[in-house]
Formats: C-alpha cells, structure tokens, sequence
C-alpha cells in the first residue's frame, strides 16, 4: 500500500503467493507464524480462502506478499485456480508425518505446472518438523520426544531425501519446517522472496490498470491468461536451501 | 415438552418464567455460551410474551405438554390477534431471542420438530460407524479445531457430541458427506441447542430446506457457493453503482466479491457469536427469510461502504472483507442493521431463488470452460489469448 517507512526508502513490490496442500498440513499455522509469529494449536479449519498480507524485508528491497492461504479439503480443489491464477509464487505444503500429504503436494505441483503463471516460484514445504524429533532422518522409526499433546505416535513418515530429490528433479524450493517452532518459517518466505525474477516485481499498486501484472487487477475477464509470462524459466531457481 | 423424546418437565411455567427455564444441558455439558448469565432487557419482553400466550391457551384448555413453546402455527386462524402476536413475535425475535430460549423456538419456529422422525437419530448414528473411512477421518480432524478461537469446548466436553453429530449427517446424506464449515455450524447449533439429536435435526433442516439448493454436494462441489457470490455482485451493482464501480476499478472478479466463509457457513465462520445468534435467530424463525443471508450480506456491504471506497488496491480490499469489516457493537445499533437488511430482503423478494438458478447454470458452464481451457493452456498460448477474448463474460470466476 504505502512505502517502507524506513529511513532509507528501498523499492517496494507486491508479490502474489498461495498456498496449497492436503487439510490439517499446517498451511495456516505457517501463515500465521509468518504474520503474527503466533502458532495456535487446533487452529480452525479454512473455509474458500483467508487473504493476509506481511512484507519481507530484503537487502535491496521490500516484497509484500499478497497471500492466499486456501483450504485443503477436496471439496474445495475446484476453488484453487480463483486464487493461484497469476500468483507469482505458491507454497505447497505436505505433513512429514503423513505420507498421502506428499503424494497430494505433487498433485498440486503438477497442477501449477500446467495451469499456474509460467515462472511461477514454487516452494515445497514439509511441516511439522516438531513432531519428528530425530537427528538422523532418514531413521523412520525413531520417536523422538513429542511435543504435540494430541498426536500420538506422530513420527516422521517422508524423509527429507525423498522429498528433496523430487523438489530438485522438479527445480522447487524445499524446506522443512514447524510452524509451531518456527523453525525455518521465515526462510522460506525469505527464499521465494529472493527467487522471484527482478523483471517481474512490480511497483505499489497505483490502482486500475497500473500493474503489469494481470493477476486480480485486470478486471476483465480476458485477463485470465497470464500476459506477464515473460519472467518463464527466468526464476533464480538456486536450489535447495535447507 | 420441547419435543417428543423429552416428555418429562414437571416445572410449572408459571413458577418460572420462560427465559429462566433450565436448558437440557447437563451440568459438565454445559457449552460455555451458557454458564455466564446476562441481564439482557429482552428478556422481559420475551417473558411477558410467551406467559401471556400460554395463559390464552391454558383458558382454551389446551394441553401444553410436549407440545409447542409459541403455538405459533395457530395464529393464523386468530384473526386480528393472531395477526397482533405474529408482528409481536417477528419484532422480539428481531430484536434477539434469549440464548435460553434459543433451542425450543428454533425448533419450533423454523418447522424442524414438523421433520422430526422419532429413532432415527439413533439409526444414523450406528450405520454412521461405517462411514466412508476418509469422511471419518476428516471430522475427526475438525471437531477438535472447532470454534477453537472461542472456546475449548470441542477438543474436551463437547468432542463426542459434535463428532456423533457429524458423524450422522454423513449417514443420513452420503451424496453430501462431510465439508468442512459443517463442523462449524454444528458447533454453534450445539451451543444454543443442548440436545445432540434436536441439533441433529436443526442440521438437517437448514441443509434441506434453508440453504440454496445442492450448497453441499459432492458432485457440483462449489458451483453454488460461487454463483451467490457472482449474484451478489450483480445486486451489488443494482443497489450500490458507487460501491460496484470501485469493486471493477481494484479489479475484483465476480466470483472475489465476499470471502466465500460468508455464505458458506451461513455466517458462522464470519461472525461473532453474538451477531450470529442474532441473524441465525430471524433466517431460522421468521416465515419466507431464507434469503435474509444474502440480504444481510448486501446490508453489510452497504455500511461499510465508506471503508470498501477507501481500499486503493485489490490487497487492502480482500483484507478489509476478510477480517476488518465493521460491526455494530451495541443491541440497538445491531438491530437496526437487521432492520436494514430485513428492508433488503423484502425488496428482493422471492427474485433471488429465480436469478441464483441461472446463476448456478452458467457458472457450471463456465467452470467447464475453464477447465477445458487450462487443458489447452499448455498447447498454445496464443490461441487462449484469442479464446479468452470470445469467452468474454461467460467465464465469472
């Protein structure tokens, strides 16, 4: 909306993210630790979409992620495109405790590929890293101390090679995280921040019309093909980061 | 006496006035909404009333029990009385229905002892152990996070409750299933209404019969949700240009226009409880209000209007209607935006239901063209650009 009041004044743009994944991942615990720092155990479930914003203060510049955190019921998939057309990041979330949420996130993965902004910076984010308390992980079996009250037996179920080798094979970015900790929360937001293309970060908004960006601010419903695709493949994809 | 299964009270109306009635909450059951009492001036109104009426049909020698609180289905054939009690109930319950008083009249008023089938409950819930595993497995997860910025209620007491409910409704509708925001609504209608099966009902009756048609269906997931949030633009450009006129200016679609928790959950997951109870009490008990959601949706719009024109880019917009909105805060303000919306629904009128089935069908159509043209989109950019122009308005999501 405004520029960063900081002394010195760096260029501000907006960034259009969203989030997706299999319900009860944590998709808006991580939010909510992103924007409030807050985590609330037995957070309510999503329904449609909550929209947030939180900026990200980079050295060269502020990102203001514009964040869609949508619901992870199936009932609601038919939704998802009304909020990942034109984002120009998404965060694709997955439970290490559970297997099928990793088969979903690739689902989801596939479907931004295919349908999303080309260019689009996609992270894949494994969350409840609290609940794997284990040092060494590719050790399945190992139940570490649990600090969730509610999840017995909770233990890690995807390893972190499994989930990185597909992260690479696909040029995602990919962290493990808890949003409960806070463990590697604001990394990851930090990281797409970074990989976004200069060439598609915008100014503030300016109202109707402004943007380069079609996203939301067309207006038209002709504005459903992303024009700025310019920005395909131009992504600083520099890998895993964890 | 408030329904069949619960015969027993053996409590005098008279020795007690009708608010102050005990609820059937067990003491350890007690939802929290219930265990702190307010001093509401309502009540008396609500009190004065309800001993008046059931003085009149005492004098008639009819039998109360287990019969209704109101007996409003009577007043029609009462004449110029009968029409005085009607606009004396329809202005309380506008006005508010105690939370005591919630779960008898609620029952009543909004016709779901008529629907009541005696044992089914029962029935639902056993066959409900062989619910679809996934289905099982989904309400598990969300009963304990249910209304959990509020209370504790559904990790600890109320969890088996809630759960069986849910658990029932999936039995009884299988072509529904689960969907989550049902959680929610359960939850609060657990909280007015003590008894798990009453509530069952209720559940049912408002799915059945006060929501649009096919809002929960597995096979048109969404298409109806959508096509009331692209209707609601469309009376929102009717009844406020000015407000329509900036909406296009942010660039807000159609299908963006309220955060679809709106109508999706009838409010619930939108509200606080106090607005909601309040709003829930007139779309459930007041006669031909079934579109009093949407209508108050519009009277929302309407009093934030000032605000909305403020929003100078489609983030601070989608911000404001998801979590900034303005409420009133005290009763009477309150009142007056139900007052407000009441005006609205009149004016709509019975055109709603007419306009949202079109509605449904071209968001249909349009939801298929859009998946065919994404399917394409990997093809040719090009000729999608070219498409897309021909689509035109066809496409409002």
């Amino acid at each position: 909306m405004t520029d960063s009041t900081a002394s010195a004044p760096k260029p501000s743009s907006s960034v259009k993210l969203v989030l997706l994944g299999e319900a009860a991942v944590g998709k808006s615990s991580l939010v909510l630790r992103f924007v409030n720092n807050d985590f609330q155990p037995n957070k309510e479930p999503t329904i449609g979409a909550a929209f947030l914003t939180q900026k990200c203060q980079l050295p060269s510049r502020t990102i203001k992620f514009e964040i869609w955190d949508t619901a992870g019921q199936e009932r609601f998939a038919s939704l998802a495109p009304m909020y990942y057309r034109n984002a120009q990041s998404a965060l694709v979330v997955y439970d290490m405790t559970k297997p099928s949420s990793l088969v979903k996130a690739k689902h989801w993965v596939a479907e931004l590929q295919r349908q999303a902004s080309p260019g689009i910076v996609i992270a894949l984010v494994g969350n409840k890293l609290d609940l794997c308390d284990d040092d060494d992980p590719e050790d399945e079996a190992q139940d570490g101390e649990n600090a969730e009250g509610h999840e017995e037996e909770a233990v890690r179920k995807v390893s972190t090679a499994e989930a990185k080798a597909y992260a690479e094979e696909e040029s995602l970015l990919f962290y493990e995280t808890s949003a409960k900790t806070g463990h590697n929360v604001s990394e990851v937001f930090t990281a797409i921040a970074n990989a976004i293309p200069e060439t598609s970060l915008k100014g503030p908004r300016t109202g109707a019309g402004g943007g380069t960006q079609a996203a939301i601010s067309g207006g038209q419903d002709t504005s459903r093909v992303n024009l700025n695709a310019r920005g395909a493949d131009g992504a600083a994809k520099e890998g895993c980061a964890c | 006496m408030f329904s069949a299964t619960h015969p027993k009270r053996t409590d005098s109306l008279n020795t007690r006035l009708p608010v102050e009635m005990e609820t059937r909450h067990d003491k350890d059951q007690l939802p929290p909404t219930l265990s702190h009492h307010t001093e509401d001036p309502q009540e008396a109104e609500w009190n004065k009333f309800i001993l008046k009426l059931v003085e009149t049909r005492q004098q008639n020698g009819e039998d109360l029990d287990g019969g209704e609180l109101i007996g409003a289905s009577a007043f029609g054939q009462e004449g110029s009385s009968g029409r005085q009690k009607t606009e004396t109930l329809t202005r309380l319950v506008v006005g508010g229905i105690p939370m005591k008083l919630r779960h008898p009249l609620w029952m009543e008023l909004s016709s779901t002892q008529a629907m009541m089938q005696p044992d089914t409950y029962e029935h639902f819930l056993k066959i409900g152990e062989d619910d679809d595993p996934a289905e099982m497995e989904a309400i598990l997860k969300d009963v304990p996070r249910t209304l959990t910025t509020k209370y504790d209620f559904y990790s600890g007491k109320g969890f088996q409750r809630l759960k069986d409910l849910l658990v029932a409704f999936v039995a009884k509708y299988p072509s529904l299933g689960y969907t989550q925001g049902l959680n929610t609504i359960a939850g609060y209608l657990l909280l007015a209404i003590p008894s798990e099966e009453d509530a069952f009902w209720v559940l049912c009756n408002v799915v059945e019969n006060f929501f649009p048609p096919d809002y929960f269906s597995r096979a048109d997931a969404m298409v109806s949700p959508l096509a009331d949030n692209t209707l609601l633009r469309q009376y929102v450009k009717e009844l406020m240009p000015q407000v329509q006129k900036h909406m296009d200016e942010l660039g807000i679609l159609p299908g963006h226009t309220v955060p679809m928790k709106w109508f999706f959950t009838a409010f619930s997951s939108a509200l606080p409880e106090t607005v909601l109870m309040r709003l829930w009490d007139i779309w459930l008990c007041i006669p031909n209000q079934k579109q009093y959601l949407f209508a108050f949706a519009l009277a929302l719009i309407a009093q934030n209007t000032a605000e909305i024109l403020e929003c100078e880019d489609s983030s601070s917009f989608f911000s404001y209607m998801d979590s900034k909105i303005k409420l009133p805060e005290d009763p009477e303000k309150l009142t007056e935006l139900m007052k407000q919306a009441w005006k609205i629904a009149k004016k709509l009128g019975d055109g709603v239901a007419v306009r949202r089935a079109d509605e449904v069908e071209s968001t249909k159509a349009g939801m298929n063209l859009e998946n065919r043209l994404r399917r394409r989109r990997t093809q040719s950019l090009e000729v999608l650009v070219d498409r897309d122009e021909e689509a035109g308005a066809g496409t409002s999501i």
